[in-house]
């Protein structure tokens, strides 16, 4: 049973902020992470609803790469547009949990909450998202991998609405997301990868990796990345490139038991994707 | 304390709701609507689900106060014009009700599933029931019924 | 040509139309004026001595109606299918995580459950054996040592060893506690009749032995007590141990009014009965062409604290030990 709370529901972008700034809030979006959470709590809280409040709610075709905060999973899984723009995100969406959570749970949510394990975040992450943070007293813009602090922990202020996520486009790339899961659905990503690659040939012309659930937070294999970008396509070259990323997961986090099975893994899921078949 | 106005099964309901009632108790405690099942309480078995908006959701993860000027269906509508629909027939005939707890949950993802648009493969059926667990028929039964009223 | 009717022909189930319907009542389902709500109070450490139960907290929740403890047990205080071994409400001491303490009876569910949290039980942890293996050796918990039952099977020439085997194989194996997770999970009413029976609607596998038991319980006659199955949203072995009806009968009892009592999902996995986790060294020997010489097996399974069909709750402490 959820401990008694109030809650309040803004219709305007102003009235939401105005009650951010006045009281002690968490920010309630679809809920399916929050009232979890809740369940186990005693503390009376104020929950703002910033679900009806239109200047946060707008069409993809209006903004094409513009995600609004509220656009729920399945929305965007849903989308013909997102789809076939942000491929990667559209697919890692449409993976979260059951088509019930889909319908409710938010990306701004799943953004706010900053679980290790997110499925949008990693994807969000290869097409540089940069997160919009408004209050009633400034408006500020973080890339998204600065505002993800900890697990479970953002920069996002207490009197801080996600206003919008911007995401750059790209053209001529191998967009995807894979992740590894215990079973299909109602899974959280035991780890997950989202991808986008440009090709030409015999070589890399741009990869971009982002790693979820390895670490506490979301990573860009920035070192992978520099390594094979532009270069030509070699299976030294990549398993070398492969194991900088992998030292640096093991550098980030102190022994984790789940890192003997993720890491084996990890190395066979970057294999498959930037070599393809068989690489032994 | 929220006043809110929403689509009931078809009929309009007007009704003030504590802050923190999920749309389960809501329409378990107050409306007596005792088809929605709690199975879990965290969102993980589906025997919760009702339609929002046509969209099967959670209604134990669902603040009560959120359906305000929004259409909820439970499976009392599937049979509201006093017959049988057709996927709640399909689910007799094809032996997909044993205990009967998952099945409100189950008529109502078929039925939300059978209304999209979308093109129906035995796949796209294992998407839409995804988030309903069954502990007593092993899915099959359930699948051939959804199979049956698609007609695939 | 009676027996022909059924054979080979597809039958439909009697309520699966009220199934489909949505509108058959589950024990959950069932609403009755004047019901209140118990919910059952469990100990948080798995083997402590109780040494003080404070209720002040729990009294001021508004609602609370009537807090039960074993003192407030009319009859015997112990259920069981094959041994009457188990508590309804825990005597001076625990033997499981999430061994019931007492019963608090409130007039809606949340205030029931807000009492509940409020109450303090203060405990003295005593040393645990939660192995089965040190539970042979270990201080008796029960009546006639904490050994159950020992069974050796023997066929052959059991004094010939693995000489003839080409092959021989040898593991030690685990399986684990096994919850039934019907999706359902334990709910009933009760009620008392003008004439002071006491009926009983529960999610259940069987009836008559609950019957027996709850009249046990109240120092009644069986002809008292009326235990009716609701729709029962899946049992798979797991409600045919007393469950809920204890609580709910104790409820109606004291306070005379239709009690209701459900678990939710944390509460059913903590109480329920569970399949024996095994723990099995097998050794088996074979030829080339995969004739079995010899198999050697030594299994010992955990019954838990108490014995019910299988076991009570999920710090084992009576073994239950087989050798072949």
């Amino acid at each position: 049973m959820l401990p008694k709370f109030k809650c309040v529901v803004p219709r305007s972008i102003k009235e939401a902020l105005t009650l951010l700034s006045d009281n002690e809030c968490k920010v309630i979006a679809g809920g399916t992470d929050l009232l979890i959470e809740l369940q186990h709590q005693d503390i009376a809280v104020l929950l703002v609803d910033v679900t009806k409040i239109p200047e946060l709610m707008w069409r993809p075709e209006d903004r094409p790469f513009l995600i609004s905060p509220l656009y729920t999973h399945g929305f965007v899984a849903g989308s013909a547009m997102i789809k076939d723009t942000f491929p990667s995100l559209a697919l890692a969406c449409s993976k979260v949990g059951s088509p019930q959570i889909r319908n409710m749970g938010t990306v701004g949510g799943n953004i706010g909450n900053a679980s290790p394990a997110a499925d949008s975040i990693p994807p969000l992450m290869i097409y540089d998202a940069r997160v919009r943070l408004i209050s009633s007293s400034q408006e500020r813009e973080l890339p998204l991998e600065e505002l993800l602090v900890d697990a479970y922990k953002t920069q996002i202020r207490k009197d801080e609405v996600i206003a919008s996520v911007s995401i750059t486009p790209l053209q001529n790339y191998r967009q995807g997301y894979k992740r590894l899961t215990i079973r299909e659905a109602l899974a959280l990503s035991r780890l997950s990868v989202a991808y986008v690659i440009k090709e030409e040939g015999k070589r890399w012309l741009d990869v971009r990796i982002a790693i979820g659930s390895a670490t506490p937070v979301c990573i860009r294999a920035r070192e992978l990345e520099e390594a094979l970008s532009g270069e030509l396509k070699d299976l030294d070259l990549l398993n070398q490139a492969i194991e900088q990323t992998i030292l640096r997961i093991k550098s980030q986090v102190n022994v984790r038991e789940s890192h003997r099975f993720k890491l084996p893994i990890l190395r066979n899921l970057l294999r498959e994707i930037l070599w393809g078949g068989a690489w032994e | 304390m929220h006043r809110i106005n929403f689509l009931l099964n078809g009929k309009n309901i007007e009704i003030d709701v504590e802050d923190h009632i999920t749309l389960l108790e809501l329409l378990r405690d107050k409306l007596n609507i005792t088809s929605v099942k709690e199975g879990c309480g965290i969102g993980e078995c589906g025997a919760c689900t009702v339609l929002l908006d046509g969209k099967p959701i959670y209604s134990c993860l669902t603040l009560a106060l959120k359906v305000d000027e929004r259409d909820v269906k439970t499976v009392e509508y599937l049979s509201k014009d006093g017959s049988l629909s057709k996927i709640q027939e399909v689910f007799i005939k094809n032996g997909a009700v044993q205990c009967g707890y998952c099945t409100p949950g189950m008529l109502l993802c078929a039925y939300a599933l059978i209304n999209t648009k979308k093109e129906i493969t035995e796949d796209v059926i294992k998407e839409a029931i995804s988030g309903n667990l069954c502990r007593c028929t092993g899915y099959i039964q359930i699948i051939e019924a959804i199979k049956d009223v698609a007609q695939i | 040509m009676g027996w022909s009717m059924g054979v080979g022909k597809g039958i439909e189930r009697i309520d699966v139309l009220q199934k489909v319907l949505g509108n058959c009542l589950f024990a959950g389902d069932i609403r009755m004026e004047g019901m209140i709500f118990g919910v059952v109070v469990r100990s948080n450490r798995p083997h402590p001595k109780i040494l003080e139960i404070d209720d002040k907290a729990a009294w001021e929740v508004p609602g609370l109606v009537k807090i039960i403890t074993h003192k407030e047990i009319p009859g015997r205080n112990r259920f069981g299918v094959l041994r009457k071994d188990q508590p309804y409400l825990a005597e001076g001491y625990v033997r499981y995580l999430g061994e019931p303490i007492l019963l608090v009876v409130a007039q809606d569910e949340r205030s029931a459950r807000r009492a509940a949290k409020r109450i303090k039980v203060v405990y003295q942890d005593l040393p645990i054996i939660s192995d089965p293996q040190e539970a042979r050796m270990g201080t008796p918990l029960h009546d006639g040592g904490n050994l159950l039952t020992q069974k050796r099977l023997i066929k052959g020439n059991w004094d010939k060893g693995f000489e003839d085997s080409d092959v021989i194989v040898e593991h030690h194996y685990v399986t684990h506690f096994l919850d039934h997770a019907f999706l359902e999970c334990e709910a009933g009413v009760g009620y008392m009749e003008e004439e002071g029976q006491i009926v009983i609607i529960s999610s259940t596998q069987n009836i008559h032995y609950k019957q027996k038991e709850v009249a046990a319980l109240l120092n009644m006659p069986e002809s008292k007590i009326r235990v009716i199955q609701a729709t029962t949203g899946g049992g798979f072995g797991g409600k045919l141990d007393v469950t809920v009806e204890g609580y709910v009968a104790l409820g109606v009892f004291h306070t005379k009014r239709p009690v209701m009592v459900r678990y939710t999902r944390e509460e059913s996995m903590l109480s329920n009965t569970k399949r024996h986790p095994l723990s099995i060294w097998y050794k088996s020997g074979a030829k080339r062409d995969g004739a079995l010489t010899r198999v050697q097996v030594r299994i010992v399974g955990d019954t838990g604290a108490c014995l019910l069909w299988r076991g009570g709750g999920p710090e084992g402490l009576s073994p239950c030990n087989r050798s072949i």
